[in-house]
């Protein structure tokens, strides 16, 4: 268990100071000048929704098992950042507590051990390279450990091999000469030289091309495989379907769910209310089963609908290929799942 | 009216990031180009409004060449343009001044200068927020002011480069919807995006690789080139890539780029079966 939270609640503001200008401006209410009292704690939206709310994250509690892969998603403005802040006790919780391996993040000591073991990737990581080569990048997380140089050029070497990267060819270059998804990688390997047992990724592939993308989340995929923790933020339903044990989704700074990618997905109707949306083959199963296609798996990719799609319509179109997956239930002709002529969606 | 002629491009005096593009968009087109990292969509973006004006060839822009200096001013008060980071391009603390912004440096007089305002803001549906602070926006929200301040120079050609790529899936749909509404009152539309479900929604798609022009039509004829797409480091749409993934497996249900033409096909073929 290398990361919980409990009951964490944290404010930009403090709440101390916020309670005495309520109090401030309910003497002056008091004395007859009109204005409107903004209730903190009730109604409001967190961080983002509106100026006057405070709450960036409100009774988080969850508990991150060790090796686990854990998505979150959440709007802009609903907390996520805040919440990827609290995992290295970058921020502090101002009520509850976040646990790492047992021992409260409150602690600075505790707090200092932690960050070397909870690798933080920011949002475009590729900004905050600043060394004259690639390797002194990649050695400045290590050296400021205070390891022996053998022990840093093994580290760097690693870490650049881990991110596919060859060490010998961009060891020596500019990082500003290579391009933005090489830059990316080289950011990466900066924190996986840390060694770190749980790496916090904030929005991993934003920005990247579709192919850069997805070689990046096999590589993110590889080291979760290879025993990381990794906590991901991502915008991408399908990403965070394809790759998540289980998935926190965010609203206004609260827990809004906490599951599988097939619990949360199950709730596409709510998740939509709140500006979210469900990966594109299982919004499409969705709305195919609406109209009456029987599509019996909790959640679909791309090829398992395309699987269920195809058993069902084998009749038609003969298959050449053996069905994959389980016995399609009501598979007979007489079964017409959207009658001729009828609009098929609203 | 945006003339691309043999243009080439090059920042170092080697390597030609734009390399020979001919290409002509015409008045109230919506474009969407497409290429992968380094292919030079960027680039080829800053030439609409002469920001970078090409090493070879010519690009003209609404009849002026870009290269000539006393048509700068001209073509960038018709060509706006919106960058990817909502951050970095908000100058002002109130939305207000930040919207007024390039107009005031046009000398429009403060009336109309009001107007114009409150115009722009109502285009890309932000009535009302003149007197809130630029801090207190969400990503799209940002950049649908940035649009506006675009908006209130009043150009001809918006030029939109990946101004969707750092936000979430609802600030996406409200930029894309804003964005259809300006095309359907006769604006041109340049956008530069890696989302083909975006690009699906254009009129046309120019692919760029390596700085030239690899297709170039209608999203139905080009979204759906898969082996093309993969080489130049880009994706089909979902709907296409299951049209695909259906005919491996025996059915045809046709190739489609959009998710709603492919259910009401699915649900045809399914009313047959």
């Amino acid at each position: 268990m290398p990361i919980a939270f409990e009951g964490v609640s944290y404010a930009y503001v403090d709440p101390e100071r916020q309670a005495k200008s309520a109090r401030r401006r309910k003497r002056r209410r008091d004395a007859g000048a009109i204005e409107e009292a903004p209730s903190l704690e009730k109604g409001f939206p967190a961080w983002g929704g509106s100026p006057d709310a405070v709450w960036a994250l409100a009774d988080i509690d969850f508990t991150l098992a060790d090796g686990e892969f854990l998505g979150v998603a959440g709007h802009t403005g609903s907390g996520k950042s805040t919440l990827v802040q609290h995992m290295n006790g970058l921020v502090h919780p101002t009520r509850g507590r976040v646990l790492f391996d047992g021992q409260d993040l409150a602690d600075k000591r505790v707090a200092q051990e932690c960050r070397g073991k909870v690798g933080l990737v920011f949002q475009y990581p590729e900004h905050q390279l600043f060394a004259a080569t690639v390797r002194e990048d990649v050695a400045f997380g290590p050296r400021n450990l205070g390891l022996s140089d053998e022990e840093i050029e093994r580290r760097v070497r690693a870490a650049l091999e881990d991110v596919h990267l060859d060490p010998d060819e961009v060891g020596g270059k500019s990082p500003f000469e290579l391009s933005g998804g090489q830059q990316r990688r080289v950011a990466f390997a900066g924190v996986l030289a840390m060694e770190p047992r749980a790496l916090v990724l904030d929005e991993p592939v934003a920005g990247l091309d579709p192919v850069a993308r997805e070689e990046f989340l096999s590589l993110i995929e590889e080291l979760h495989s290879a025993g990381l923790t990794v906590v991901m933020v991502s915008h991408s339903m399908d990403d965070l379907a394809r790759l998540a044990d289980r998935m926190l989704v965010l609203n206004e700074g609260r827990q809004f769910a906490l599951g599988t990618p097939a619990e949360v997905f199950a709730h596409g109707d709510a998740l939509r209310a709140i500006g979210l949306d469900v990966p594109a083959a299982q919004k499409l199963a969705e709305e195919l089963r609406e109209m009456g296609v029987e599509l019996p798996r909790d959640l679909y990719d791309l090829e398992s609908l395309a699987d269920d799609l195809a058993g069902r319509l084998a009749d038609s179109a003969p298959s050449r290929e053996p069905k994959v997956g389980e016995d399609e239930p009501g598979r007979n002709a007489s079964e017409a799942p959207c009658a001729a002529g009828e609009a098929p969606y609203a | 009216m945006i003339e691309f002629d043999n243009a080439g491009f090059t920042y170092d005096g080697e390597t030609f990031v734009l390399d020979s593009v001919t290409a002509r968009i015409e008045q109230g087109e919506f474009v969407c180009i497409l290429g992968g990292n380094g292919s030079g969509k960027s680039t080829l973006a800053k030439h609409v409004n002469a920001l970078l004006s090409p090493d070879e060839g010519s690009v003209r822009v609404l009849g002026h060449d870009t290269r000539d200096e006393d048509s700068v001013y001209f073509i960038r008060s018709q060509a706006g343009m919106v960058f990817q980071n909502p951050d970095d391009q908000l100058v002002a603390s109130l939305i207000e001044n930040d919207v007024a912004f390039g107009p005031e440096n046009l000398g429009v007089p403060t009336n109309e200068l009001r107007e114009r305002v409150s115009a722009a803001l109502a285009d890309v549906g932000l009535q009302g927020f003149e007197k809130r602070e630029t801090a207190a926006l969400s990503g799209g929200q940002k950049q649908r002011v940035a649009i506006a301040g675009a908006l209130a120079m009043e150009p001809a050609i918006l030029v939109l480069d990946e101004a969707t790529a750092m936000l979430d899936p609802r600030g996406r749909k409200g930029l894309m919807r804003v964005c259809r509404t300006l095309h359907e009152r006769g604006m041109t539309i340049v956008m530069i995006t890696h989302f083909m479900e975006e690009a699906a929604q254009a009129d046309r798609v120019i692919v760029l690789e390596g700085g030239h022009v690899a297709a170039d039509g209608t999203p139905a004829d080009v979204l759906v080139q898969a082996d093309l797409l993969r080489r130049l480091h880009l994706d089909v749409p979902f709907a296409c890539a299951l049209s695909f993934a259906l005919k491996r497996r025996g059915v045809d249900a046709g190739v489609h780029i959009e998710t709603t033409s492919l259910k009401e096909e699915l649900c045809r073929l399914l009313s047959r079966a």
